[in-house]
């Protein structure tokens, strides 16, 4: 576990380099302030230098995991379960999930079982976390294969 | 400044595929409900891997921006860093490296920056109230700040 924050800076030709410095992992109790130290931090380095903040990252949470793969050849990335979904604006947007079980679509068709005990907990988690900064309706997925 | 969520797995023969997707902006009132919402989608997403397929990671960003930019001076080059090198308090050494360092902040015939006052000093002071090691995250002495060239 560990919080933090990534910074991209451009260069004079546009180029990128970036930079990361890990921190606390964030808490409702420390929230506000590693966001006053993260500050600090970056204004700082600011003063360092001469390139153009391009990105960044404010890194709430991350996890590392070292385990073996499950033991199934199923198991493969290339299988992907496309999300479409559509905000109140009616902007549509998709997510596209790894290693996706064949065995919960719909027989015959591409598409996901809405019938599922997995499509409802799915859709109805989405529609509470997912936010393009509108509320969305999460709709059918389906099956796709890409390259990871 | 909007949140975003990413789940990363291992398929059969050890290859990683990921999913993201935008999420809230937290603050510290919502922060809880926030990582709740967001950790009930990542179950319910392992719920649609054959066998809930084994995580490798995961990461809550509570904000992020993607761009591109342009420095105006000549002298702004990526690969001029300033590299720090710090240490936690374990003893275990670690390194972070600035890039478009501003080398007219060196003090002449010198590659390191002084670190005990100016900008040197402030960045030392915000750097140990905020930095942690990676892994551990024990708290960190910054030991020196040192201008380097590197290829990208």
């Amino acid at each position: 576990m560990a919080g933090g924050f990534r910074q991209w800076i451009s260069d004079n030709g546009g180029d990128q380099s970036s930079y990361r410095v890990h921190a606390l992992t964030t808490t409702a109790a420390n929230f506000d302030a590693q966001a006053a130290l993260r500050l600090a931090l970056i204004n700082a380095i600011a003063a360092l230098h001469i390139g153009v903040v391009s990105g960044y990252e404010y890194i709430a949470d991350e996890n590392q995991f070292s385990q073996l793969p499950i033991s199934s050849p199923l198991a493969q990335r290339e299988i992907r379960l496309t999300i479409p979904y559509t905000g109140l604006s009616g902007a549509e947007y998709i997510a596209s999930l790894p290693c996706f079980d064949l065995t919960l679509l719909v027989d015959g068709t591409e598409y996901m079982d809405t019938s599922s005990a997995e499509y409802i907990a799915l859709k109805a988690a989405f529609e509470i976390a997912v936010y393009p900064a509108e509320v969305v309706t999460m709709g059918v997925p389906y099956y796709t294969s890409g390259k990871g | 400044m909007p949140g975003r969520g990413s789940w990363t797995w291992t398929d059969n023969s050890y290859e990683k595929g990921s999913i993201g997707v935008p999420l809230q902006t937290p603050t510290a009132g919502t922060y809880d409900a926030w990582v709740a919402s967001a950790s009930a989608l990542a179950v319910c997403f392992e719920n649609c891997t054959v066998n809930n397929a084994v995580q490798a990671s995961n990461r809550l960003l509570a904000g992020y921006d993607y761009g591109q930019g342009k420095a105006a001076s000549k002298l702004s080059q990526r690969e001029n860093k300033l590299l720090l090198r710090y240490v936690d308090s374990a003893g275990d050494s670690f390194r972070v490296e600035i890039p478009c360092f501003n080398l007219t902040l060196l003090p002449d015939g010198s590659e390191f920056l002084d670190l005990t006052a100016g900008v040197g000093l402030a960045l030392k002071t915000a750097f140990e109230a905020y930095a942690r090691s990676p892994r551990v995250l024990l708290s960190t002495t910054l030991v020196s700040a040192q201008f380097v060239g590197r290829n990208r």
